[in-house]
């Protein structure tokens, strides 16, 4: 086979028939548009190990040798297990905002995921991470990266883009795993000429028919990123601590406004603590340390990013707050979130736990507990990002109020 | 308009259909015989534009059998339009409707998952053999399923059969035994028992759906229960909103006590601890001892009731016995509409909406009154204006979303290894139905746990699986095709003796345009191609000019759109 390089490519006649319907171009993002990244405590954080200081009750059970920690006006439980959380507040507690008391009214993995994620126990659903990247006002090549955990966008799945569990998208995107740089490019400008047709087959067919085109418009792009993604690099360091690097550098490459990832847990062994409840304090140490390395990163290498970026920590629900027989905890309806960063009102605790463990009611304003507020739901999360993301909240949560008290 | 179809369903007239159900109401005197009465809603109109002909044939091909047309059938059916029926009789005979039959139930089980609680190393297989492991189990189940679908015999025995389907491995490493011949391979799918005493249950006594859907000490069963009232009647009980306790006057030992007393647990509980309460022959002390996962345990049949302190049942019908489960799951009177909205939903490709009430009572009451065989079902599905549709003169319509489809990531790794002989490997890993180290789910299918439904519109990482996907089986095909003297996408000729001024060109291209997209190439298009064609030929050889066209034409929106 004769091979040519991509400037002979161009100058040849076939450049000249078909390279100029190629529209490769680089995502044109807002830098100041915020980005969003989504991190899934998968399996039901216990509430008592973190968020709700409720010792002197015979009927919870706390972390063992716990006691209370309190940096600035955030109050949590602290132990020597897990020194992390204390770090990460003294370094960006101004910019943290704990969210406590949500009720996801189950008790069910998978319907509590849903409703966290998207406030409904719908399967075909609109996570918080689509909704905002399917209303940027910029263009991203992959508006929303899902590196791991869950995703639900059965509206906007155009949206979103997977790497596999692996990272296997690394394996595509170099065309010289396939056929010849030059040869790719060229099929490429080939099947967009060839994509045109002619005869109107109906609305949904057009509707499918334009998203393949945008998507294929920006292949060439998206294959460029192998370098950026690095996603068959080995690194040190536990998977939580390199899907942070990728979504880093998706978020500060001005590649993707949300990226989601999971966080599968010390050693991998998960939140939905039914045995040996003891591992929440080991998740929660690993999770703030490597919360508080990329806010580190992001502060000093990606400056921009670091006046937008919101991170949005999240798990589907909480543990019941009394120990078992196996000295695990099943399954609670009451959970909490927290947010950091850009637009997050800082330094600041919204909603509580009453002496049952179970949601307070919350003034949405000032985000106090207050007898005659409202009990947190995830609608009330959904419609606060919205808020912070500048986008529609559509659907169940149009009516929604945001927590005006949790952002700024 | 929208309106007004919705008016026109709600607002439809109802249509009265007498049960005949003799031996119910057997009589021995002159008395008047009194039949029930169900009521069944009237299908609502749907206005629209409707495939026929060579696209529908196309549309229902892939549907049924997950391939494209071959060109003897386009030339049959162009020669006698007539011949679809028969057309779609044969597919539903092939070996291709059965593996999209297990596509579809997996789709709706979720037990292909990659990894279970135990691994194949764990029965001392070969670690090659891993991959072969998770997909065995993952696919015992909607094998099961697929081969009841498919036989003819009333769809109740999924729940009522007495054997199971098994392959090699599963035969080695399960209490099972063939009925017949014994599996030669991982491919090979045979009729077994299990020997270890489960009831005759379907596919509720196989162990694909309870390695998947494992249970705790802690939950009892009940996330077991709530999967089979999601999969068998409709009834997802997991989706019900819960309202919180009025207290926390209740201590972790006391929890089962506190769900049968307290009223915002009562209403799911009452059907789902009755229904856990029968399961218990599953148990597993050990979620991870690979005896305890493998072996049903009649010994502990009755432990649920001891367990949960109240006696085993379904919807409120008491069960003297697990092995009466199968049957009041048949009888009761959502199975039937629940297997037709499940694959309605899935052959329709979107939800299913209040404007469909009518069409899917009818069609449930009608096959059921037939035998109520799963084949029956899906002609009658298929057969449907709602499957037929092109495109709603309503917009707003919800079922105008009908009118066009995405080829699932079963439906293009089968399609295009039908149309191509590429099957994308890595040894014996098939890399489009696995999400550990293959592409399934960035091609847009599902990995059974994060992602539970088919992609619904294209995304970047879909688009550029597709392309690798297409580059590769394009090159397979054409290499294939010049070492093997010629091949079926090639008119049998070497297709390096064809250029594109040749009048086999145009020949072959017609031919790929018919198959892939099920009407004939224009003009435009064709110059598009034989410029194109001409301009890689000169840069890079004739080889690569009909790899990449091919490559195209797979990648084109109207090859997977259908």
């Amino acid at each position: 086979m004769s091979k040519i390089s991509r400037r002979t490519l161009l100058k040849s006649g076939l450049g000249m028939s078909l390279f100029p319907s190629l529209s490769v171009r680089p995502a044109i993002a807002n830098v100041d548009e915020r980005r969003f990244l989504f991190v899934f405590a998968e399996g039901g954080w216990d509430q008592c190990h973190l968020f709700a200081p409720l010792w002197n009750n015979s009927r919870i059970d706390m972390e063992p040798n716990s006691s209370l920690g309190e940096i600035g006006n955030i109050q949590f439980v602290d132990s020597d297990l897990k020194p992390a959380v204390g770090e990460f507040l003294r370094d960006y507690g101004q910019r943290t905002c704990f969210i406590n008391g949500i009720g996801v009214r189950s008790v069910a993995h998978d319907t509590c995921l849903r409703l966290i994620s998207a406030g409904t126990s719908n399967d075909r659903c609109n996570d918080w991470a689509s909704l905002i990247a399917a209303q940027s006002q910029s263009e991203y090549l992959l508006p929303h990266v899902v590196l791991s955990g869950p995703n639900y966008s059965s509206d906007f799945s155009s949206y979103v883009s997977r790497v596999g569990s692996n990272g296997q998208l690394g394996l595509l995107l170099p065309s010289d795993n396939f056929v010849t740089a030059e040869l790719d490019i060229y099929e490429d400008a080939w099947l967009n000429q060839l994509q045109n047709p002619s005869t109107i087959q109906s609305e949904r067919f057009n509707d499918l028919h334009q998203k393949a085109l945008l998507a294929e418009t920006n292949l060439q792009n998206i294959q460029n990123l192998d370098a950026t993604l690095s996603l068959l690099d080995e690194v040190e360091g536990n998977d939580l601590a390199l899907d942070m690097q990728r979504a880093v550098a998706l978020l500060g490459n001005n590649v993707s406004r949300c990226v989601s990832l999971k966080h599968n847990g010390f050693q991998g062994l998960g939140y939905d603590s039914h045995a040996a409840n003891a591992v929440q304090s080991r998740n929660l140490q690993e999770l703030f340390n490597e919360l508080r390395m990329t806010m580190q990163i992001v502060e000093t290498q990606y400056p921009l990013l670091y006046n937008n970026l919101t991170i949005v920590v999240l798990s589907e629900m909480g543990r019941f707050p009394q120990l078992n027989q196996r000295q695990g905890k099943t399954h609670w309806m009451h959970t909490s979130s927290i947010l950091i960063g850009s637009g997050v009102h800082g330094d600041k605790m919204v909603g509580a736990y009453d002496n049952d463990c179970m949601s307070s009611p919350v003034d949405l304003r000032t985000g106090e507990v207050f007898s005659g507020g409202e009990l947190l739901k995830p609608e009330h999360l959904g419609a606060t990002l919205m808020r912070l993301a500048d986008a529609d909240p559509l659907d169940h949560i149009q009516n929604v109020d945001p927590i005006l008290g949790a952002i700024q | 308009m929208y309106a007004t179809l919705m008016h026109m369903a709600t607002a439809s007239v109802y249509i009265y259909i007498l049960l005949g159900l003799p031996t119910l109401f057997a009589c021995t005197g002159d008395e008047e015989i009194v039949e029930p009465e169900i009521e069944i809603q009237e299908p609502a109109y749907l206005d629209g534009e409707m495939l026929e002909g060579i696209p529908l044939a196309r549309r229902i091909s892939m549907d049924v059998r997950g391939e494209f047309l071959d060109w003897d059938e386009i030339q049959l059916l162009e020669a006698d339009p007539t011949k679809m029926d028969q057309l779609v009789t044969e597919w539903l005979q092939e070996d291709s409707h059965k593996e999209q039959l297990v596509n579809i139930f997996s789709s709706m089980l979720l037990t292909k998952v990659d990894e279970f609680n135990v691994t194949g190393a764990d029965f001392y297989l070969d670690d090659d053999q891993e991959y072969d492991f998770a997909l065995s189990v993952g696919e015992e189940s909607p094998r099961l399923m697929a081969h009841i679908a498919t036989q003819d015999v009333s769809w109740s025995q999924v729940v009522q059969a007495d054997y199971t389907m098994a392959n090699s491995i599963l035969t080695e490493i399960w209490a099972l035994e063939p009925v017949e011949e014994a599996s030669t391979g991982v491919d090979d799918w045979v009729i077994s028992k299990y020997t270890d005493g489960r009831p005759p249950l379907g596919v509720v006594s196989t162990n694909g759906i309870w390695w998947r859907y494992y249970t705790t000490p802690n939950n009892k069963s009940r996330a077991r229960a709530a999967f089979l009232t999601r999969l068998l009647v409709c009834d997802d009980i997991l989706s019900r909103a819960v309202a919180s306790p009025s207290s926390l006057q209740v201590d972790a030992q006391n929890i089962d006590d506190f769900v049968r007393t307290e009223p915002s647990c009562l209403s799911c509980h009452q059907t789902l601890d009755p229904l856990a309460a029968s399961l218990y022959g599953f148990w597993q002390h050990d979620m991870h001892d690979v005896v305890e996962l493998s072996i049903y345990h009649p010994e502990r049949e009755w432990d649920g009731e001891r367990d949960l302190q109240l006696e085993m049942g379904w919807y409120g019908k008491p069960l003297s016995a697990p092995a009466e489960l199968g049957e009041s799951i048949a009888s009761d009177e959502r199975f039937y509409p629940c297997a037709t909205t499940s694959l309605a939903e899935l052959l329709w490709r979107r939800p299913i909406a209040e404007i469909d009430v009518g069409r899917i009572e009818t069609i449930s009451h009608t096959v059921q009154q037939q035998g109520g065989r799963y084949s029956q079902l899906i002609r009658a599905i298929i057969e449907s204006p709602e499957y037929r549709l092109k495109s709603a003169t309503a917009a707003l319509d919800p079922r105008a979303e009908s009118g066009s489809k995405m080829m699932t990531a079963h439906q293009l790794s089968h399609a295009i290894h039908k149309l191509t002989g590429f099957e994308w490997k890595d040894g014996t890993l098939d890399l489009l139905d696995n999400d550990e180290w293959g592409y399934r789910m960035l091609l847009g299918g599902i990995d059974g746990r994060s992602t539970t439904r088919w992609l619904g519109a294209p995304s970047a990482t879909r688009q550029l699986t597709l392309k690798r996907l297409a580059q590769s089986a394009a090159e397979f095909a054409v290499q294939e095709s010049i070492y093997q003297s010629g091949g079926m996408l090639f008119d049998g000729q070497n297709p390096t003796f064809i250029s594109s001024q040749d009048s086999e060109f145009r020949i072959i291209l017609e031919q790929w345009y018919w198959r892939l997209m099920g009407r004939s190439i224009e003009e435009d298009e064709f110059t598009v191609l034989q410029n194109g064609f001409a301009e890689v030929e000169q840069n890079f050889g004739r080889t690569e000019a009909w790899q990449t066209m091919l490559s195209i034409t797979l990648r084109n929106t109207q090859t997977w759109i259908y």
